[in-house]
């Protein structure tokens, strides 16, 4: 289905961008019909203004207590970021994920916050969770996704698929064009190629084989006409 | 698309790695869609790689690496086919390179971090992560506590230091309490060339952030070291500049040895509590401290009295 990729490192994203325009400057010269770009959930949620500074947030009393719960390495260790959680999908399912979340616990079960609470607060980054200039915020997971990679379609003429990928190799496809075979895709994005801190690359051009045979017989015809010269 | 266009770079990145035949380097790889024709040189203490016939496919400018030997490298189109990579380093380097035909293309430059290992082999620098035992330091909001978190971060300096082949000591590996004076005593007893002491600033405000690095007040090279940790450790961890200042508590250090104590962040702001959990903050304040080092040996090496017996 994939047969070669090319990251791509983009300028710092932010809410002045709109990200089709973005994945459009960036992969207008490389990708063809029948590719698919795939871009990291964080920048499209930044472009939507979803990075929040947190003196904006008054996290409240259920918010500062609660932040003593949570595994300390992972999401939503602080408190601003909880109460940030909580407004999302609401105090009372945020608090029946945390009950289920301790009922997991007592039979050895984990992922039940994220069962009940909401798929949606698993994609919240909270400080140091983003790259810089935005490991100050807290960054929640991108909307209308849908939506996003249908316009990125629209305005590219390339399939689009939205990513979210851990340095442990889980990969979650948010959305995706008509098409998209997501299972293959997900075993093939393992080794995150948006990369860690040394290449931040957001915006990934998954080449289909079709195209790329037509690239190596152009390299290899080029290659010959560098002989003959 | 691909086949329309000059071979276009999309990624530049640089990491700091072990070779196949042991040596220690910096490594910046260049991404293209295609090969194309290059010439790599050293001109005035800079690598320079010129390429012909190709584009830039990302943002033109300058990227920060401060790997202790390579600053940054800046890369422009220069012509319509035409690009420069630059690489800008802080000391000598021998360097290699290959091109890998695969796709995308790459092309490995290789930098000999020869001049590091040079400089701080055999140095005898002392490690101290702060309070320890009963002595927690300072408090995050949450609660995260200083002497837990300097732990990690002495052990990657220690990991680093060691890289270069210096001879490190930890003042401790777990969590006890030891006074201000056995760890005076300590370095003198290794005759060191250099203390850190590693802290997270407290404050009494919760929006008070950044790191700053304290000094001991000797006339004997200390207030150097720390203006060149602060630089590179500010660079590092892109915090608020705290600046640096005296600290009378490493007065206890002997006069020959020189004495900082750095304040990697502020452990009571909630944003840099959370920074200080991370793994890579934990790196890259090790890091940051070694470029100081480097820095100071490099530039210093007579208020460093060198190589010590």
């Amino acid at each position: 289905m994939i047969a070669g990729r090319i990251s791509i490192r983009t300028h710092i994203i932010t809410e002045k961008d709109d990200i089709a325009d973005v994945v459009k400057q960036y992969t207008g010269k490389i990708a063809s019909p029948g590719d698919i770009v795939a871009i990291a959930e964080s920048v499209v949620a930044i472009s939507q203004g979803r990075a929040i500074l947190p003196d904006v947030v008054k996290p409240g009393i259920l918010a500062k207590i609660l932040c003593h719960f949570p595994g300390k390495e992972g999401s939503l260790a602080a408190p601003p970021s909880i109460q940030v959680a909580m407004e999302e999908v609401g105090t009372a399912r945020f608090l029946l994920g945390v009950a289920a979340a301790g009922l997991g616990r007592l039979i050895g079960r984990r992922g039940d916050f994220y069962r009940v609470a909401g798929r949606q607060l698993a994609l919240i980054d909270d400080f140091a969770g983003t790259m810089w200039p935005f490991d100050r915020h807290i960054v929640l997971g991108p909307k209308d996704n849908q939506k996003v990679v249908d316009r990125i379609k629209q305005v590219t003429g390339v399939d689009a698929v939205i990513t979210d990928i851990n340095d442990i190799g889980k990969v979650d496809i948010l959305a995706a064009t008509d098409g998209v075979d997501e299972e293959a895709l997900t075993s093939y994005l393992k080794d995150n190629p948006h990369g860690n801190d040394d290449q931040q690359t957001p915006i990934v051009v998954l080449v289909a084989p079709e195209n790329m045979q037509k690239i190596n017989a152009a390299a290899q015809q080029g290659e010959e006409n560098d002989l003959n010269k | 698309m691909l086949l329309e266009n000059r071979p276009r770079i999309t990624n530049l990145w640089s990491k700091v790695v072990d070779g196949e035949n042991g040596e220690w380097l910096s490594r910046v790889i260049v991404e293209s869609t295609r090969p194309y024709e290059y010439t790599l040189k050293e001109v005035n203490g800079s690598i320079l790689l010129e390429c012909s016939g190709a584009e830039i496919n990302m943002p033109e400018g300058k990227l920060e690496i401060n790997d202790g030997l390579l600053r940054e490298i800046n890369i422009a189109q220069t012509g319509h086919d035409t690009v420069r990579v630059q690489l800008s380093l802080d000391h000598p380097a021998m360097f290699k390179h290959a091109v890998y035909k695969e796709f995308p293309s790459r092309l490995v430059i290789s930098l000999d971090r020869l001049f590091i290992t040079g400089l701080l082999s055999g140095k005898k620098i002392v490690v101290d992560p702060g309070h320890g035992g009963k002595d927690f330091g300072g408090r995050g909001q949450v609660s995260l506590l200083e002497k837990d978190v300097v732990m990690p971060i002495a052990n990657n300096l220690e990991k680093i230091l060691k890289k270069t082949g210096a001879k490190v000591t930890l003042t401790r590996s777990g969590d006890k309490d030891i006074s201000g004076e056995e760890r005076a005593t300590l370095a003198l007893n290794v005759n060191a060339d250099a203390y850190i002491s590693i802290h997270t600033n407290a404050s009494a405000d919760n929006s008070v952030v950044g790191a700053a690095t304290l000094y001991a007040p000797h006339d004997n090279g200390s207030e150097k070291l720390a203006i060149y940790i602060q630089e590179e450790i500010v660079k590092k961890l892109k915090v608020r500049d705290r600046g640096t200042a005296g600290q009378p508590g490493l007065a206890r250090m002997d006069k020959g040895i020189p004495a900082v104590e750095v304040e990697v962040v502020t452990i009571t702001n909630i944003v840099e509590e959370v920074f200080l959990r991370g793994l890579t903050i934990q790196e890259r304040a090790a890091e940051g401290i070694l470029n100081g080092l480097i820095k100071y040996f490099a530039f210093d090496r007579l208020n460093a009295k060198g190589d010590k017996k």
